[in-house]
């Protein structure tokens, strides 16, 4: 078996675990939500496996780097983390139904990764530039930090459509009723935010580091560091607001969606969006 | 005790809703310089954003945003939001964390949510002995006071947490200095000392050395204060044409003796006396050169060769005596490739042992000559120059601890929380009553579970001791 094939079943293996999640939100099943617990842990040592092989594979190239490497590489990696983090999530907090918001997630991140042809899968030497250990501290941290925040967003919109059956006094029997409580949504989402805060603020650390080594610079307001730096402040200001002002509620459930949207500019705008912008103009 | 009364500056200055319209509006205008480019020339802004949107980027130097007034001054504005709030808040830390807590009124230490009682019997005084060593046994070091209605004992754990949100403010604090301190725009205004710190490049033939660097700003020469001498220059690809490395071997010189020689890479650069020389590029001149490397020893030499005397004989010394190399003919062949021409060259090697050799080889691919003592690896090749770029930061050190610290008040702040627990002993129907009552300023649900278990542990050791 390859590794590809491993990451195939893995893309499976999270369909199946986010439909039993999804099961568990709307049906109220306990079985079904074990079930997508066991798919989701099924999947991630599926996924490990795969990157072990993908890692080892690059050794019979005669390469040998780390798979982190490109594009690929992180949303693989990207996957990875966010079901990991969301599988620790369920054990610490003991809410399920969050499966049904989380685990969506790496699914699509690996259904991306298949259908976009676009997105080189092959393993390729390394430019000097990128050989380096910095540069995996690096995206290692960055990536748990972003899955973190994945998951904080998923959570900020089960805030949000819980609040709005509340406001709408929607019996209990219907669909948000199977909610958690906003208060622990609340708790749950700000707590999510600080771990994927610490992580972030490695990940740009090691980052200048690794740009200190390669460079000579450790900032350069280049897009892509302007932008983690953007998504830090975001998540610096919930932080503060919540703290000090004592924001809570759908505020931060907004903040979560929000800090995520800029997540996703930092990984995918700039490489895209940005550089499409600066392709028009210049031509 | 009436409050002093702030001064409104002041107050408005150590706000947390200044803080956050600071870090708003440093998070929202930083999207500017992403989507206009940097450091273009002015044409440029005129043919992407037209006339008008040339106009605004000129008047509000969106063309180098983060190095302009503005956006300098936010950063100023918010590093004295930090800094005051900073000085604001923390006496009141100081004395949270330094709280006489065994002086609190025992009334108000029997109203708190966590607590445990523990019914002991026997005296008081034999209680708190044991209470003393049981505590102590757990990890926590315990204060003693006696009181008219019973004794309380106290201890605390990660008091100093507290302190971590001021690391974390005072970090981004000291990573702030330490740019200002390796600004070059500051060495040379404000410190008229341009050597002080500075980024620069420089492109240095192999062969040649450099007293001086050229400014990325203006272009100005920087001294070094020592010489550098590039050695050579070598690229490696991969089977697939992507480049693998580029190594520079760089010598420095004080006063014309070598004092250390080196080979640097991308992520591999070399520091002397504060300065660090990073592989950044690299350029052909158009000439040839000769690289010959003792695969024995490892020792590289490198032979210029001078187009109109392209048939020189080059010497170098080897352990056992000399050695000399010369091209005998060289002429031009149709490159493999199709395109262009190579050279094809009958070559003339001896060195202090045997008859001298004598091969053909062709430009740009190295060949092995096998000699009666040693190996030689020897290849005819584009003469580079490297491009380096060498810079001075004294404030990086700043920067890097101040990242530290950050991760390690991030840490303190978030994970760790300041646990205390008093354990109140009095006596209830002559017999000896424990009363052990816990706070803590994060994560009480799992601070609850460890007070229960300690009333728990003491009361079955009371148990067993009867
Ligand atoms: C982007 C830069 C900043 C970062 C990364 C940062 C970081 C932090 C962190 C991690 C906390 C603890 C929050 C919690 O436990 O949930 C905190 C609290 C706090 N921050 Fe900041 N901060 C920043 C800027 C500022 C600024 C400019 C001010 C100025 C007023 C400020 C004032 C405060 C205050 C008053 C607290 C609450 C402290 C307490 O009462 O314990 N912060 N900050």
């Amino acid at each position: 078996m390859n590794s590809s094939q491993l990451f195939g079943i893995t893309t499976i293996a999270y369909l199946l675990s986010s439909v039993c999640y999804i099961g568990l939100f709307v049906f109220r099943n306990k079985k079904v939500g074990q079930v997508g617990l066991g798919l989701a842990v099924l999947g991630i040592l599926a996924q490990t496996v795969g990157l072990g092989l993908r890692w080892q594979e690059s050794y019979t190239l005669g390469i040998g780097h780390a798979p982190l490497t490109n594009m690929y590489e992180s949303l693989l990696f990207f996957a990875w983390c966010a079901a990991i983090f969301y599988v620790l999530l369920e054990i610490k907090f003991k809410l399920p139904v969050i499966g049904a918001f989380a685990m969506p997630i790496p699914f699509i991140t690996l259904a991306y990764t298949s259908v976009d042809k676009g997105l080189s899968r092959d393993i390729s030497p390394l430019v000097p530039a990128l050989q380096s250990n910095w540069l995996i501290a690096h995206v290692i941290t960055c990536f748990i930090g972003y899955g973190a925040f994945a998951v904080a967003a998923g959570l900020g919109i089960m805030y949000l459509l819980k609040q709005f059956g509340h406001d709408r006094k929607f019996s209990a029997d219907t669909l948000i009723g199977s909610l958690p409580e906003l208060r622990t949504l609340d708790d749950v989402i700000h707590k999510t935010i600080v771990f994927g805060f610490m992580w972030l603020s490695a990940g740009i650390i090691t980052g200048a580091v690794w740009a200190n080594e390669a460079w000579g610079t450790y900032w350069s307001w280049d897009p892509k560091e302007t932008w983690s730096i953007i998504t830090w402040f975001v998540y610096a200001l919930t932080l503060h607001a919540r703290f000090t002002r004592g924001w809570n509620g759908s505020r931060i459930a907004w903040l979560a969606i929000i800090g995520f949207i800029s997540v996703f500019f930092t990984y995918f705008g700039v490489n895209y969006l940005l550089a499409g912008l600066h392709s028009y103009g210049s031509n | 005790m009436a409050a002093k009364a702030k001064n409104p500056v002041w107050a408005f200055l150590a706000s947390v809703q200044l803080a956050l319209l600071l870090i708003g509006l440093l998070a929202s205008t930083s999207i500017i310089g992403t989507v206009v480019q940097q450091n273009k020339p002015p044409e440029h802004y005129a043919e992407t954003w037209g006339k008008t949107g040339a106009a605004v980027i000129d008047a509000f130097n969106l063309d180098d945003m983060y190095n302009s007034v503005w956006f300098l001054a936010l950063l100023g504005a918010f590093s004295l939001n930090l800094t005051v709030c900073s000085i604001d808040r923390l006496p009141g830390v100081i004395r949270v964390v330094r709280k006489d807590n065994l002086g609190t009124a025992t009334e108000q230490l029997l109203k708190m949510k966590m607590q445990h009682k523990v019914q002991r019997g026997g005296s008081v005084e034999t209680a708190a002995q044991h209470l003393l060593g049981y505590l102590s046994g757990k990890g926590w070091k315990a204060a003693r006071r006696d009181k008219e209605d019973g004794t309380l004992f106290f201890a605390q754990k990660g008091g100093w947490t507290r302190y971590g949100v001021y690391v974390v403010h005072i970090s981004i604090l000291i990573i702030l200095l330490g740019a200002v301190i390796g600004s070059p725009t500051v060495a040379k205004k404000i410190f008229k000392n341009p050597q002080f710190a500075f980024k620069g490049g420089v492109l240095l033939p192999e062969l040649r050395s450099t007293e001086r660097i050229f400014s990325y700003d203006d272009e100005s020469e920087i001294p070094l204060g020592f010489t550098v001498r590039c050695n050579f220059f070598d690229i490696h690809f991969y089977d697939n044409g992507m480049p693998k490395d580029f190594v520079s071997g760089l010598t420095v010189l004080e006063q014309g003796k070598e004092v250390l020689t080196t080979n640097i890479e991308v992520n591999k650069p070399l520091t002397y006396k504060g300065i660090t020389f990073y592989q950044s590029s690299y350029n052909d001149m158009h000439r040839p050169i000769i690289h010959l490397t003792n695969l024995t020893t490892g020792k590289k030499t490198v032979f210029p060769v001078n187009p109109e005397q392209w048939d020189a004989t080059h010497s170098w010394q080897e352990e056992g005596g000399q050695g000399m190399l010369r091209i005998q003919e060289a002429r031009s062949v149709p490159a493999e490739n199709g395109t262009g021409t190579s050279t094809e060259m009958q070559m003339w090697l001896m060195d202090s042992q045997g008859p001298p050799s004598m091969f053909p080889m062709s430009y740009g691919r190295p060949v092995i000559v096998e000699r009666p003592s040693t190996k030689y690896e020897l290849k005819i090749g584009p003469h580079y120059a490297t491009g380096l770029q060498v810079s001075k930061d004294p404030g990086v050190w700043w920067v890097y601890s101040g990242c530290a610290l950050m991760l390690l008040g991030l840490y303190a702040a978030f994970f760790m929380s300041h646990r205390k627990i008093w354990a109140y002993v009095h006596e209830v129907n002559g017999g000896a009553v424990v009363v052990f009552i816990g706070n803590a300023n994060k994560n009480s649900l799992g601070f609850e579970k460890t007070l229960a278990a300690l009333a728990e542990g003491f009361s079955s050791k009371n148990d067993s001791s009867n």
